[in-house]
């Protein structure tokens, strides 16, 4: 950068035309580093939603759900995203606002379908499954069964998402996700290694 | 597809469905070329994969089973990963007492945006497979 009596020359290496460019301007403005917020942390854990290596909010799928969280009627827009400008912010804003009014709108609202499942005949309530469980949908519950206190695991359909990790921490496989029972899981392996 | 004497492993490739799947995904349209001796079979997520499964696909004729998950943080289901990753230090465990090698397992974490790293990652199992031989559970009619 040089300062003269006509304004600043300023010396930049351009990276797509990899040359250095001299632009002439009056003035210089650098433009600060956009961080994350410092309580993003606290946010994500409270409302259940994943944050990105950098700090910034992680949609549910960059292509095809880019204003959604994988966590149900919560979305994000704007620089809780990424850095961006302000008019993509606006953008982003007013499709969160009508991905809201979408939800919103409806009567009723259809639930995933690979979810998890309890085999009740094969849970015998040790609960292993309930702490691993990133949504908090499994409850430990007892009833009477034959005469005795039966204990077994509850899961609720509206926060299940179907991860699998009970199914995976289960010992005797009392739960499973549909779609992807332990016998389909071992039928693709079998086609997969061809010993079927 | 196998040479005279060449051993070609069968490897199984448990990916999740919302980073490694997509990765292998994105190393298929990008054209990328890596073995065929890798099979992959679409979980939900890496947390979803119970360690039994692991043992019973690698005595049952995989030479190889790699677990594939998002990176830390990442995770679809917030921490699905981070479970797969505890239940892989129980897994390495109970590779030995299987008598098998802690090469035949492993973890590892791929992006949707990693087509290329995920080329590389199934090049070097195989490699790396390769070097130690077929699994002692794996009798061969070829």
């Amino acid at each position: 950068m040089k300062a003269s009596d006509d304004g600043l020359r300023i010396r930049v290496r351009d990276p797509v035309l990899r040359q250095f460019l001299v632009l002439e301007a009056d003035a210089l403005v650098l433009a600060p580093a956009i961080v994350p917020p410092e309580d993003a942390e606290e946010i994500a854990q409270r409302f259940k939603v994943p944050l990105t290596a950098d700090g910034f909010f992680l949609e549910a799928h960059m292509k095809l759900r880019p204003i959604d969280f994988a966590t149900e009627g919560v979305f994000l827009c704007g620089m809780a995203h990424a850095p961006k400008t302000v008019s993509e912010s606006i953008a982003q804003a007013m499709g969160a606002a009508a991905r809201a009014a979408t939800l919103l709108s409806k009567e009723e609202l259809e639930l995933e379908a690979t979810i998890s499942e309890v085999v009740d005949a094969n849970c015998d309530g040790c609960a292993y499954c309930i702490a691993p469980c990133p949504y908090d949908a499994l409850v430990l519950i007892e009833y009477m069964y034959g005469g005795e206190i039966k204990r077994t695991v509850q899961r609720n359909p509206a926060l299940c998402k179907g991860c699998g990790v009970c199914m995976a921490t289960c010992p005797k496989q009392g739960i499973f996700v549909r779609s992807y029972r332990p016998e389909q899981l071992a039928a693709m392996v079998d086609a997969a290694l061809g010993v079927a | 597809m196998s040479e005279a004497n060449g051993f070609e492993p069968k490897i199984i490739a448990f990916c999740c469905n919302w980073c490694s799947y997509a990765g292998a995904d994105l190393a298929g349209t990008s054209r990328l070329q890596y073995p065929p001796n890798v099979r992959i079979v679409r979980v939900m997520c890496s947390g979803m994969v119970h360690p039994n499964l692991i043992i019973d696909t690698l005595t049952k004729g995989a030479d190889g089973v790699i677990l594939c998950g998002c990176h830390p943080g990442d995770c679809h289901y917030l921490d699905g990963n981070l479970t797969a990753q505890k239940r892989a230090e129980a897994i390495d465990l109970m590779l030995e007492d299987f008598g098998l090698e802690p090469e035949r397992f492993r973890l590892e974490w791929i992006s949707a945006s990693e087509g290329p790293r995920f080329a590389q990652v199934m090049t070097e199992m195989v490699e790396s497979i390769k070097g130690i031989g077929p699994s002692p559970y794996v009798r061969r009619s070829d």
